[in-house]
C-alpha cells in the first residue's frame, strides 16, 4: 500500500544516494591529473514528474501516475566541458563539490525525516490515534 | 550496497593522498642525501595518480550510464630525471674535478606546498567519509 509521497520520497533518497555517489568520486579524483568532474542532475526532471501527474481529475488517478512518473526520473550524469581546468587538466573545484555534498546530505536527511513523519503517521491512525 | 561502493572511492583516494606524503617524507628526508641508492645523488620521488572506473565482481567495467564510481589509482612513482643542485666544496668526497658536489634536486618549498595539497585532500576525504557513514546510519533509522 505504497503512496505516492512515499513513492517520491523513496526515489528522491536513491537519486540524493546517486548524487553523493557522484560527489565523492569528483573529490576523490581531485588530484588525478587529467580527470574530469561529473555533473549529475534530476530537479528537472522529478519537477515534471510532479508537475505532469496533476493533470488527472480524479484522486486515485492522479496517486497512480504520479507514482508511476516518479519511480521512472532518471538523473543525468555527465562531465561539463565548460568547467575551468586546473594545470594538470583536472576539472575538479574542491570547494563547489564541497558544498555540493554538504547541500545534498541535508537534503537526503530531510527525506528521511519526511518518510518518518509519514510513517509516525500511518501508526498514529494504526493505533487509532493513540487512544487505547 | 552503494553507500560500501563510495566508501571504497574515499579509501582508494585516502591510500593515493598517504603514498604522495610518503613519497614528499622521502624526498625531504633525503634533500642532502649526496649519495643515492644508484650512486649519484638522490632523485626526488613523484607519484603518479590515475583515475579507474569502478568494476563488478565480474572485472567488467560497468555502464558508463550508470558508473558514478571512480577510484583512484598510484599508477606508478617516479624519479625526476632533472639534474642537482652544484655547491662548491672541493674537500667534499664527492666532489668531482672542478670542486662542484651535486646535490638532489629536492626543492624543500615545493615538497611544503605539495605536502599541503596531499594533506588537505586526505582531511576532505575523510570528511566525505564521515557524511557518507552518517547518510547510512541515518537510513537505517528509517521506520524506528
Amino acid at each position: 500500500m505504497t503512496d505516492s509521497t512515499t513513492a517520491l520520497l523513496e526515489r528522491v533518497l536513491d537519486l540524493r544516494m546517486k548524487a553523493h555517489e557522484v560527489h565523492t568520486s569528483n573529490i576523490a579524483n581531485a588530484n588525478v591529473p587529467q580527470f574530469k568532474a561529473r555533473k549529475i542532475e534530476f530537479d528537472k526532471a522529478l519537477e515534471a514528474a510532479v508537475t505532469q501527474s496533476e493533470n488527472p481529475d480524479t484522486l486515485q488517478a492522479r496517486e497512480l501516475s504520479l507514482q508511476a512518473a516518479v519511480r521512472d526520473v532518471e538523473s543525468a550524469i555527465y562531465e561539463d566541458p565548460n568547467a575551468p581546468m586546473k594545470g594538470n587538466g583536472n576539472t575538479v573545484n574542491m570547494e563547489r563539490e564541497q558544498t555540493e555534498l554538504a547541500k545534498n546530505t541535508i537534503a537526503y536527511d530531510m527525506a528521511i525525516q519526511l518518510i518518518n513523519k509519514k510513517f509516525a503517521m500511518q501508526r498514529y491512525v494504526l493505533q487509532e490515534g493513540g487512544s487505547r | 550496497m552503494d553507500v560500501f561502493k563510495s566508501m571504497d572511492v574515499i579509501g582508494s583516494a585516502l591510500s593515493a593522498e598517504r603514498t604522495r606524503l610518503e613519497a614528499i617524507q622521502s624526498n625531504v628526508a633525503n634533500a642532502n642525501t649526496v649519495r643515492g641508492v644508484d650512486g649519484g645523488p638522490y632523485k626526488r620521488k613523484d607519484v603518479v595518480l590515475q583515475s579507474v572506473p569502478l568494476q563488478n565482481e565480474f572485472g567488467e567495467i560497468l555502464d558508463s550510464k550508470d558508473n558514478t564510481h571512480v577510484e583512484v589509482e598510484v599508477a606508478d612513482v617516479v624519479e625526476d630525471q632533472s639534474g642537482g643542485r652544484p655547491v662548491y666544496d672541493p674537500q667534499h668526497p664527492d666532489a668531482n674535478a672542478e670542486g662542484y658536489v651535486y646535490f638532489p634536486n629536492v626543492n624543500p618549498v615545493e615538497e611544503m606546498a605539495n605536502m599541503i595539497s596531499a594533506d588537505r585532500a586526505f582531511q576532505t576525504n575523510v570528511n566525505v567519509f564521515q557524511t557518507t557513514k552518517q547518510m547510512a546510519l541515518k537510513a537505517l533509522e528509517i521506520g524506528r
